[in-house]
């Protein structure tokens, strides 16, 4: 083999690496925006999970989708940014309503409650979301009994844990 | 040319576009909006709008010329609109009724401090569990609001109608829904929104109300979403934005969206005759900003300059 030749493969060989790479990364990107936009899509009519799901069961895009949902089932965000911001939110609707209307409307709900539900929304809804799409693509697989083993030692709001555990017998 | 602060001069000097202009004015606080329109182009057609905080939208013209109405001039904004809101309390969960009239203020400033003219009053919370379990057994209902007029002690004309569900059965896990008046494929928005209690958000009820106020279609509805026609002038802080950021970053309308809450004929606002005496259009023409091409001008239009989030 010639010095000639062996360049030229090495050289293929790179390329063909460099592209494999920057194919990953597509996926990766790709698979990033799918699911960001399925675990907080607002009426999720515009086929957001059935974007993840297509792009989960094809081979190229398998693991990255996998990647972004695991992280989103055991991750519970910034918690304490999500209280700061709802917090913020509450004492601004609460001035708002006593300077427009002179009093709080019957029934305005206790700032902790109100704090506590739409923290337990936001977490619940990025679960609930990923959970099902991670369903969807790796039924009986063992990424996704992993996810539902550490799930089932974890505290959750009982309508996810009901979830959690239905999966579980489907995904023993 | 306007004594105003905020101010965004709009003028459609396309070849063939028939000089349409519009001055889009936001002013701090209630009061007078000025202007002057001596500098637009001879050939104009031109309108003002006027949007502050606490006030309802302004909309005079359309008017010819660069001299008409002649000079300088000036007008009162009128009242922000009282729109009154129901809400049903369909969900067993305890504390639902108190969380969401904490919501509703919390969509109320939005529209205020935006600038939308609109001020939401809760007229009517009623607890009504049993109903729930038909709207279970029923869902295609829900989509329609048949259910809701069929069953008209839960229902009320005059008011929008926020129906509080534990989920959504035809859009499992969705934030709220926005009901449509006639059919699923009716273009007509209704007076009926369906906030699903276990999965809401702070802006959900800010977001199906903008639907109700013709923030819908071409995608400029729900920019953000992935879908086709996805409107370039908006943002992911804009409250009609698809995706909720878990952080909170939708808090804001564009002075345009907020001109087709107002005058769009098929606004609730409008289709309720909440606004008095006051001009309607149709949304339809062009739009004409920055290569945004969807058949809805309004929501690109904004300020001209970065302006702090209220």
């Amino acid at each position: 083999m010639t010095a000639a030749v062996v360049r030229r493969r090495f050289t293929g060989v790179a390329v063909a690496a460099v592209l494999a790479l920057a194919g990953c990364g597509l996926h990766a990107m790709r698979a990033h925006q799918v699911v960001a936009a399925w675990l907080a899509c607002t009426e999720c009519d515009a086929g957001q999970f059935d974007s993840v799901a297509a792009l989960g069961r094809r081979p190229a895009g398998h693991a990255a989708v996998i990647g972004e949902l695991r992280a989103a089932a055991l991750g519970t965000g910034d918690s304490a940014l999500i209280k700061a911001e709802l917090s913020a939110s509450y004492d601004s609707a609460r001035a708002y309503a006593l300077r427009t209307f002179g009093a709080l409307p019957a029934g305005f709900s206790d700032r902790s409650d109100w704090i506590g539900h739409h923290l337990g929304n936001r977490i619940a809804v990025v679960q609930a979301r990923a959970l099902r799409a991670f369903a969807s693509v790796d039924s009986g697989g063992s990424a996704l009994h992993a996810v539902l083993d550490t799930l089932a030692h974890r505290p959750l709001r009982p309508d996810i844990r009901a979830m959690v555990d239905s999966l579980r017998v489907l995904n023993p | 040319m306007v004594a105003a602060q905020g101010v965004s001069t709009l003028v459609d000097a396309r070849p063939g576009a028939g000089c349409r202009g519009l001055l889009a004015v936001a002013i701090p606080g209630e009061g007078v909006v000025q202007w002057d329109a001596r500098a637009l182009p001879a050939s104009c057609r031109w309108s003002i709008a006027g949007f502050a905080p606490g006030s309802g939208v302004l909309f005079v013209g359309p008017f010819e010329g660069p001299g008409t109405p002649s000079g300088p001039n000036s007008t009162s904004l009128p009242p922000v609109v009282r729109v009154p809101v129901s809400l049903w309390i369909l969900t067993d969960s305890a504390g639902a009724a108190e969380v969401i009239t904490v919501d509703v203020m919390h969509a109320s400033q939005l529209f205020e401090q935006n600038r939308v003219g609109v001020r939401l009053e809760i007229v009517e919370v009623d607890t009504v569990y049993g109903a729930a379990r038909d709207l279970r057994a029923d869902p295609p209902l829900l989509t329609d609001g048949t259910w809701a007029k069929k069953g008209s002690e839960y229902y009320a004309d005059s008011t929008i109608n926020i129906y509080v569900v534990t989920e959504i059965p035809l859009l499992p896990g969705a934030h709220g829904y926005q009901s449509f008046a006639a059919s699923p494929n009716s273009s007509q928005p209704s007076n009926l929104v369906h906030i699903a209690y276990r999965w809401h958000q702070p802006s959900t009820v800010a977001h199906e109300i903008g639907h109700a106020l013709q923030l819908r279609g071409d995608g400029c509805g729900h920019p953000g979403s992935g879908s086709v026609g996805e409107c370039p002038c908006i943002d992911a802080r804009n409250v009609m934005w698809d995706v909720d950021d878990p952080y909170g970053a939708r808090n804001r309308f564009t002075l345009g969206q907020a001109f087709r809450m107002s005058l769009d004929s098929l606004s609730w606002l409008n289709r309720a005759a909440l606004r008095p005496a006051a001009p309607l259009l149709q949304c339809q023409a062009d739009c004409w900003l920055q290569g945004c091409r969807l058949s809805q001008p309004c929501p690109c239009i904004d300020l001209a300059g970065a302006e702090a989030a209220p």
